[in-house]
């Protein structure tokens, strides 16, 4: 515990020294949130649609969730790419003439919609504000984890790791005393920020001490992956750049920024064995105050996953101490 | 010039020896493509676009914006130290330290994104403008010498390469999902939509897609403009900053 304690003592002493760093790094985080809680302050649309007519002042009335742009020249075939509209809607003779890239089912659904025949399309992501906010958070968290524990790796660069390894204090002390320091520093500003927004009157979705709880699960997850890649790495920099690269793509396939259906062929398989995926889906059962009694089975799966990755990290560092590598 | 030109050499090698440079320049961004095309495959239909055509474009300005970190790589990793120090106490100018590693990084990952355009191009048909290709491949070279010179810029900021590196990280990530390389951001609604043009990808992605599917140049000539100012005015923050007491 005094051990743990000195170490822990020792990195905020570090923290001084690099202070422009820690300062940028927590206005990047503050940005990060505030960017989260931004993009959920307008939820539940599901199209956006040019609506091409010589009529600009009368808004045609249009179901709830699409989301109409009136203008007066069919626009330019690079908006229709980049997603900018997802249909195009011209006041034809036969009635309303719709085309998009999304093939003729949803041209034919969009049709039926805007003509009030049709029921509005189950919208993809019923992911409620908190859980949206905290998935966008996810891969923040697991990227800044990685880059926190830069301690770690510049122990063992500069030999330092040597040394404490042939003193009485043991390496899984030391190991933990990162992994502690790794998750204060990742939870608290994010947490801080967040409760800012929530003092200030806006809606996170959760109560503070469940958004504090949640991030600390997050936190438990992203250190635990950050020891087993500083462990795997032998500079900070490749493991960064490998973290960062792994972190975004299992992030992408997990669904944290927007929700797949179904992905077809093997991954889906392949994305139910990523903790992220369990995790924004225990978020969003407990923000709906729906835990269903596969909750725990999320729980354990992510807590399985953070110890799988701590014991690896542990591992290979006993190996290579063994070994005499440091 | 002679003497920046053999230390560009070596610097190249060393980028080139380097296999997670390698790997994050010319694998990663074709895995990317090839996943998120496969994943979003069902929200182009049978209009000739297809989710190969978005994202083989975007994963390669994604890949650009990590160019950064190559740079900061090539610029201060740890074994390369030592021998900037050697060019510093040889009779070269001090600025062609980091000129030669923006040079560089520059021309490996100018090459690497030019064979993956070339290779999305083939293996998954992405549209790269046919005959108006030459104006996308000026926004891109622009935009890759733009992150070169942020990468060594960031370097000379922070004195120290992890700590560029990992700031630099964060800051792209946010620029890239801000300029919606991953998904679009428009249904977020006006205020989102806003800041999305905050981000130099959001106006760089505009000014590519539209020479391919419109023919439209009007964007091209500003944007590489623009970004060769910003090269230039961070090649000239590095010579205030860059000193060579720093590295010794």
């Amino acid at each position: 515990m005094n051990i743990i304690r000195s170490i822990l003592r020792n990195h905020f002493f570090r923290m001084q020294e690099k202070k422009n760093y820690f300062v940028v790094m927590l206005a990047i985080t503050g940005v990060c949130v505030l960017l989260a809680v931004a993009m959920t302050r307008n939820t539940g649309l599901t199209a956006g649609v040019a609506w091409v007519t010589d009529k600009t002042d009368a808004k045609p009335v249009v179901p709830a969730g699409i989301q109409v742009t009136l203008l007066q020249d069919a626009p330019p075939m690079s908006a229709l790419v980049m997603n900018r509209y997802d249909a195009v809607v011209r006041e034809g003779a036969q009635g309303l003439e719709v085309t998009s890239l999304h093939g003729g089912e949803f041209n034919a659904q969009l049709k039926a919609l805007l003509e009030g025949k049709g029921l509005p399309a189950g919208h993809s992501g019923t992911r409620g504000r908190g859980a949206t906010i905290l998935g966008f958070m996810t891969m923040f968290i697991l990227m800044q984890a990685s880059t926190y524990m830069m301690m770690y790796s510049e122990d063992k660069e500069t030999k330092i790791f040597r040394r404490i390894v042939n003193t009485p204090a043991s390496v899984p002390v030391y190991l933990t005393a990162q992994v502690l320091f790794n998750m204060v520093v990742v939870v608290v500003p994010p947490w801080c920020v967040l409760a800012v927004v929530r003092v200030t009157g806006t809606d996170i979705g959760f109560s503070l001490g469940q958004a504090g709880a949640l991030l600390l699960l997050l936190a438990f997850l992203a250190a635990s992956f950050a020891l087993m890649m500083a462990s795997l790495f032998r500079t900070a920099d490749n493991c960064v750049m490998a973290g960062s690269a792994i972190v975004m793509i299992t992030s992408i396939l997990a669904g944290s920024f927007r929700t797949f259906s179904s992905l077809g062929g093997g991954l889906d398989a392949l994305t139910n064995i990523l903790p992220q995926k369990h995790y924004l889906t225990l978020i969003s059962e407990i923000e709906q105050g729906a835990v269903l009694a596969g909750a725990w089975a999320h729980l354990v799966w992510i807590l399985g996953c953070a110890l799988l990755m701590m014991a690896a990290g542990w591992l290979v560092t006993g190996r290579r101490i063994r070994t005499g590598m440091y | 010039m002679q003497a920046t030109w053999t230390v560009v050499r070596r610097d190249l090698i060393n980028i080139i020896k380097n296999p997670v440079l390698m790997i994050s320049n010319m694998a990663l961004p074709l895995i990317l493509t090839a996943l998120l095309g496969y994943l979003n495959r069902g929200s182009y239909g049978n209009a000739g676009v297809t989710a190969w055509d978005f994202y083989g474009i975007t994963m390669i300005l994604y890949a650009i914006l990590n160019v950064a970190m190559t740079a900061g790589n090539s610029f201060m990793e740890k074994n390369l130290k030592a021998s900037n120090m050697r060019v510093m106490f040889s009779p070269v100018s001090r600025h062609s330290i980091y000129l030669a590693k923006i040079t560089a990084t520059f021309l490996f990952t100018s090459a690497c994104m030019l064979v993956n355009l070339l290779l999305v191009h083939l293996i998954f048909g992405v549209s790269a403008g046919g005959h108006l290709a030459w104006a996308v491949v000026l926004v891109l070279l622009a935009f890759d010498l733009a992150t070169s010179s942020l990468g060594v810029m960031a370097c000379c900021l922070f004195h120290s390469e992890e700590q560029a590196n990992q700031i630099s990280s964060i800051v792209i990530n946010i620029f890239a999902i801000l300029g919606g390389v991953f998904f679009r951001l428009d249904g977020y609604g006006e205020f989102v939509r806003t800041l999305t043009w905050l981000s130099p990808v959001r106006w760089i992605s505009e000014a590519v897609f539209r020479t391919i599917w419109d023919g439209n140049t009007s964007l091209v000539m500003p944007v590489t403009l623009c970004l060769l100012l910003a090269a230039a005015a961070m090649c000239g923050l590095c010579a205030m900053t860059f000193r060579t007491e720093d590295y010794v």
